[in-house]
């Protein structure tokens, strides 16, 4: 049988030719397509990883808690702790969490001299951000880092007086103790004082702030000192997605525990979970519209791609359903003649199919080839096609005799 | 190998109404013996050959070949093994030579290429064309010479009965008597039952029974 079909097709090249064409052109088409449509998607997943989505907890009209109360303990405890079920959920999807303490309202007088914030990064302390024109000087050999560590070091106003070591009292609640002794009863007042030396890693400047930052584990450790560390507040807890195609996952998260901020500061029904109704106390502010922007943009031009990609697929599936149909039809008489002889629909079937399949087969295996290669475009490459055979075929009908042309049309 | 019409009919479907092509012919045809069945164009003579031929199966009747009605035969092997059929515009293949045109029949019962083209050889010869058109293509074959490649393509078939529909009909006066003399002499020197379907009065001549068909039934 292959060699029937092998006699067929050198004697009948042009057919042959022309499906090869056909099915190279297709294949080619087809994975040059699906080539672009990978390209991008790992375009899109790449661009928006490249835009950082930040997210910060916030009040429930949207504003953050600077002056304010803080974030209350509890829930504290469940996003800076490791029992919490979002500390579990940031540790699979935050590159970093950043997060400010400041000291209490009612605690103020602890740090009288100065206000005193820890800082686990510049990012957790906004006023400091150079969109709103603030710069930070380092001085050499430290940089943002040393914020996650639990140094005494801090930074400090550009025109904060004093030299590149300041010492910072610290002091505790007042402690009352009463004494009696015989008829005498007395009233002792103490205070638990700690003083702490620190070196200037660098100075920022920013209007009208004042704020000593230091690394908020050495923060909170010096307030334990003087037994104030559990009074802490964190007045910024906000964090990065490592992979900002992850925004599904927060957005989950956000309708599980928080709300989403409304500037009218209304609270909108709880729709969460109950064991969580609590933390609806705060809403979770995602920054992510220039995501939201770009990633409308790229679905929608991938949509459309995926789009032509199917109507191209129909085409040529069309196509080809056409041409070997009619490649069929052309030759009618010599499919009845061989069951005339006694061969049986299957094995006609099966040289014909064999026989298309194998022109077929071969225009696949260039165009896969070409796809490899993909030095010129698409269109040229279709163009030369189609322009090579129609010159061959009419260089061969006008090389014909005329009279010889004429009898044969007879 | 012997064939029988048993009150043979055949209608179809066409585009306003039935038609009747063939009305309960009945005929027993001899191994051995040349037959003429002539009539007039829509007689029914062709489909009657059609169906002697295994095209399809007669809507009323049965045709029995060898004993076995039509209807319990493999149509397949029918077509293969027993009944041959010659027609009119010579049916070759186009793509394939002289040679493999005549061995087609063989290729197809798997017979070893040495033997298949001692039997194309002798066939050939048979028909009196020479060796020099092995190799030829049917496009550079006169219309006589077709003919005969399709009976040499008949014979190497080997089958019993051989049915030929219009067999003369695109040849000159001096084709159409040597294709006629190589179709009796099958008949005769052979021992096939050869059937020929045909308008010519010249052809029918040489047959040794003339059967004529009109509405479908013979006269």
């Amino acid at each position: 049988m292959i060699k029937k079909i092998i006699r067929r097709i050198k004697r009948q090249p042009l057919p042959c030719i022309a499906v090869c064409l056909l099915a190279a052109v297709l294949s080619v088409s087809l994975c040059h397509l699906q080539h672009s449509l990978e390209e991008e998607r790992l375009s899109f997943e790449q661009t928006c990883n490249s835009i950082p989505v930040h997210f910060k907890i916030t009040e429930l009209d949207g504003s953050k808690f600077e002056g304010k109360t803080g974030i209350a303990k509890w829930a504290m405890n469940e996003f800076l702790l490791n029992d919490g079920d979002f500390n579990k959920l940031s540790r699979e999807l935050f590159v970093r969490v950043d997060y400010k303490g400041v000291i209490p309202e009612e605690n103020k007088e602890a740090v009288p001299t100065t206000p005193f914030s820890g800082i686990t990064s510049i990012g957790a302390a906004e006023e400091l951000s150079p969109s709103r024109g603030s710069r930070v000087r380092w001085y050499e050999g430290y940089d943002e880092s040393i914020f996650a560590t639990k140094e005494l070091v801090c930074l400090v106003p550009e025109d904060f007086k004093g030299g590149d070591e300041i010492e910072v009292t610290f002091t505790g609640k007042d402690k009352l103790d009463l004494v009696i002794d015989g008829n005498k009863t007395e009233i002792n007042r103490s205070y638990v004082q700690h003083t702490a030396k620190f070196t200037v890693v660098g100075r920022y400047t920013d209007e009208g702030n004042e704020t000593v930052y230091c690394p908020y584990k050495t923060m909170v450790s010096l307030l334990d000192m003087i037994e104030i560390a559990k009074e802490t507040c964190v007045s910024y807890l906000g964090a990065t997605l490592t992979n900002s195609l992850d925004i599904d996952k927060l957005r989950e998260a956000r309708a599980k525990w928080f709300a989403e901020p409304n500037p009218t500061g209304e609270q909108t029904p709880w729709e969460g979970e109950e064991a969580y109704s609590k933390y609806y106390l705060y809403a979770l502010d995602i920054e992510d519209s220039l995501l939201r922007t770009l990633e409308s943009n790229m679905k929608n031009s991938i949509f459309l791609n995926k789009f032509a990609s199917v109507i191209v697929f129909i085409l040529s599936a069309g196509a080809g359903f056409l041409t070997g149909f009619l490649i069929i039809r052309s030759r009618k008489r010599e499919i009845t003649l061989m069951r005339t002889v006694g061969e049986s629909n299957r094995e006609v079937y099966f040289n014909f199919a064999l026989e298309q399949m194998a022109c077929a087969v071969v225009g696949i295996v260039f165009g896969g080839a070409y796809n490899l290669w993909d030095p010129i475009g698409q269109l040229l490459i279709f163009a030369v096609i189609y322009y090579t055979g129609l010159s061959v075929a009419l260089a061969i009908f006008l090389r014909k005799n005329l009279l010889a042309t004429i009898k044969e049309d007879e | 190998m012997s064939i029988s019409l048993k009150n043979v009919s055949y209608s179809y479907r066409g585009k306003y109404q039935t038609v009747r092509a063939v009305n309960d012919v009945s005929y027993d045809f001899e191994p051995g013996k040349c037959y003429a069945i002539i009539g007039k164009s829509g007689s029914g003579k062709t489909t009657l050959l059609s169906l002697m031929a295994g095209l399809d199966l007669p809507t009323e009747g049965e045709i029995i070949i060898d004993g076995k009605s039509t209807k319990n035969w493999n149509r397949n092997r029918l077509r293969r093994d027993a009944v041959s059929v010659i027609y009119q515009n010579y049916n070759l293949f186009p793509l394939l030579t002289v040679q493999e045109n005549i061995r087609y029949p063989l290729d197809l019962r798997r017979m070893s290429k040495k033997k298949a083209t001692e039997l194309a050889t002798k066939v050939r010869e048979r028909v009196e064309l020479s060796a020099n058109y092995d190799n030829r293509l049917p496009a550079h074959l006169s219309g006589g010479e077709q003919q005969r490649v399709a009976i040499a393509r008949t014979l190497a078939q080997g089958c019993k009965i051989i049915l030929a529909d219009e067999p003369t009909g695109n040849l000159d006066s001096t084709n159409t008597a040597n294709i006629v003399k190589i179709l009796c002499s099958l008949a005769h020197d052979d021992g096939c039952t050869v059937i020929i379907v045909t308008h010519d009065p010249a052809v029918a001549e040489q047959a040794d029974a003339v059967l004529q068909m009109k509405d479908g039934a013979w006269i």
